[in-house]
């Protein structure tokens, strides 16, 4: 009885030994490190002056700070700024609609009052079990549905991302049943009755799949890179910014017939860094300032699935 | 049926309606094309006029040295991904769970999370500043130490090993924290039963909190097995810059079907290989399907 009432201090249970203490404090420190570097390198590189980053190569800190490498960025933004509209009205129309659509297959497959459960859940879940692969997508796509170079085959094309249904499954099977019986009785329809009653009470899982939608979305540059010419979104911009970037330092190595870039002087690391910091901040931003609502629904998630 | 539940039964379907046409047209529809892969497939012709050749392309593939290579390098890429990816996401959950200060979990949590957000093209330019051959820190480094400088860009032997790191160092940090988030829940009477028997923090771990992750663990390992052959061509591509050097150890089935479309052309060779891989995958997951009805006596489907 003794023992158990000294338990009930919890400093007791959950105290480290010193030793513990240094190996998990360290450890996790260790890693935090690990994750950081390659940002800082980022960061610092971008500001620094790029003979310098050229003779001595990147490092975490900055070296002699020089804002060049923005400039360049910044004088001609108008490629940079379109790749950002096609992301947010990617991202925006993409997400809504297959929220949408995934909240409605996730509320009636959810509903064992529905005859049609099974073979539904069955027809989407056999998608991930098997798929053509996208070469017979592509022909597909491009020669009979005429979806290439429009906005709507990077909208529709990931659209209905089937996890996305499992998930929301999960959340609807969770209303409890007493509230479906009164919306029967009150007579609503089950249009009503997902969207009125159901959905508002699945708010974190709705917010757990919205930012699982966006970051799909976002950092797509494959649907892009295979189906369209003029829609770049920025995921696909920095890659196309990098290609060329490398091709620069090629050429500039190696002296190119025709092409009078050798001994130029390109920033060519410091810019490319300038980008990526350019094309990806904003969004980093706004996925750590909600990322606390994101992991909250997906733990419980994961439990529930 | 009465006739409420039949009305009732009509809406539900159509709730269904608008998903099921758009994975009927935009899933469904291209298993047709899966035919190519018996053909000699002429996109002039379309694929009711090209040559039906059986399984010749196949016979090329595992001929060639094609499909060997693309299949080893999936199988040993998932492979190294998934026991990098479970041993490190569960040591730093366990460890995270074990961390008294809060606010040291959360900081922790946001920064190791914070690489799952970014695109695969931004972890490229990272490794980039890493590796490249003249500006890249670790060249650096490892050339101030041993005098040589070393081009990863042209030497495969090392590609296997950076693509897990890199894959660990994206997705580890949120796999950790799922684990955290699920140990959080277990019964604290456990804990305390321990405190009570002496136990140390590592046999808590060990005893206590690993078995409650265990099935957790096990299903994220088999599942992710279903997926043996295939890989997030957005890794593999940005990561490497899809360098030709470095094919040997880094192509896999999706960078192949990849470049079939963009330069090389054979759609049905590619195809054909597309069909190996999902049939591997199909067989794989009712396997894995039936297993897991075993261990936990639930269908992951």
């Amino acid at each position: 009885m003794s023992a158990r009432t000294k338990i009930k201090d919890k400093s007791l249970i959950n105290k480290l030994s010193p030793a513990e203490g240094i190996l998990f404090y360290g450890l996790l420190c260790v890693l935090m490190i690990a994750v950081a570097v390659p940002f800082l390198t980022l960061v610092a590189s971008s500001f620094s002056s790029s003979s310098l980053i050229r003779a001595n190569g990147a490092r975490p800190w900055i070296q002699a700070f020089s804002l060049d490498a923005y400039k360049i960025v910044f004088m001609y933004p108008g490629d940079m700024l379109y790749s950002y509209l096609v992301s947010v009205v990617v991202t925006a129309a993409g997400s809504a609609l297959n929220i949408l659509l995934c909240a409605m297959v996730g509320y009636s497959t959810s509903r064992s009052t529905f005859r049609g459960r099974n073979i539904v859940t069955f027809f989407f879940a056999f998608t991930i079990m098997f798929q053509a692969g996208f070469v017979p997508q592509y022909i597909l796509y491009r020669n009979y549905l005429n979806l290439y170079n429009t906005w709507a085959v990077l909208i529709l094309g990931p659209v209905v991302i089937v996890p996305h249904i499992i998930i929301l499954r999960a959340f609807y099977a969770g209303v409890p049943g007493e509230l479906y019986d009164a919306a029967k009785v009150d007579g609503a329809s089950q249009y009503r009755t997902c969207f009125q009653i159901a959905t508002p009470l699945i708010a974190p899982g709705i917010a757990t799949v919205v930012f699982y939608s966006v970051l799909t979305y976002w950092n797509d540059p494959f649907t892009a890179m295979l189906y369209t010419d003029d829609l770049v979104p920025v995921a696909l911009y920095l890659s196309r910014i990098t290609q060329y970037i490398e091709f620069l330092k090629y050429a500039q190595q190696n002296g190119f017939a025709g092409l009078d870039v050798a001994g130029s002087e390109i920033p060519e690391d410091t810019l490319l860094y300038a980008i990526a910091i350019a094309t990806t901040a904003p969004m980093l931003f706004i996925f750590t300032l909600f990322q606390r609502f994101f992991v909250r629904g997906l733990a419980s998630g994961a439990v529930k699935g | 049926m009465t006739k409420g539940q039949r009305k009732e039964n009509i809406e539900h379907w159509l709730l269904c309606l608008p998903a099921l046409l758009k994975v009927l047209i935009f899933s469904y529809l291209p298993l047709i094309g899966l035919l190519m892969a018996f053909q000699f497939y002429i996109p002039r012709r379309g694929l009711f006029g090209s040559e039906w050749v059986g399984f010749q392309n196949f016979a090329y593939l595992f001929k060639s040295t094609i499909a060997s290579r693309l299949i080893i390098n999936a199988v040993v890429l998932n492979a190294l991904g998934i026991v990098a990816g479970t041993v490190v996401s569960l040591i730093v959950g366990l460890v995270m769970f074990e961390v008294v200060n809060k606010v040291f979990v959360r900081a922790s949590q946001t920064i190791l999370i914070f690489p799952y957000f970014v695109s695969w093209p931004l972890v490229g330019v990272l490794v980039g500043s890493f590796l490249s051959e003249r500006t890249g820190m670790l060249t650096n480094i490892l050339y101030s130490i041993g005098g040589t400088r070393i081009d990863f860009y042209s030497e495969p032997g090392y590609w296997r090993a950076i693509l897990t790191v890199t894959l660990v160092w994206k997705n580890s940090g949120l796999s950790a924290v799922m684990y955290y988030a699920f140990l959080i829940g277990v019964d604290k009477q456990l804990y305390e039963a321990a405190a009570i028997d002496g136990a140390s923090k590592f046999r808590r771990m060990l005893h206590v909190s690993m078995p409650a992750l265990n099935l957790m663990v096990v299903l994220g390992i088999i599942v992710s097995s279903a997926n043996i052959l295939r890989i997030d061509f957005n890794q593999v591509y940005f990561v490497t810059n899809n360098d030709p050097s470095l094919y040997k150890t880094t192509d896999v089935i999706e960078t192949y079907m990849f470049r079939a479309l963009r330069t090389e052309g054979d759609y049905s060779i590619s195809t054909a290989v597309g069909l190996v891989q999902a049939a591997v995958g199909f067989v794989l997951t009712i396997v894995i399907n039936y297993v897991s009805k075993k261990l936990s006596a639930q269908s992951l489907f």
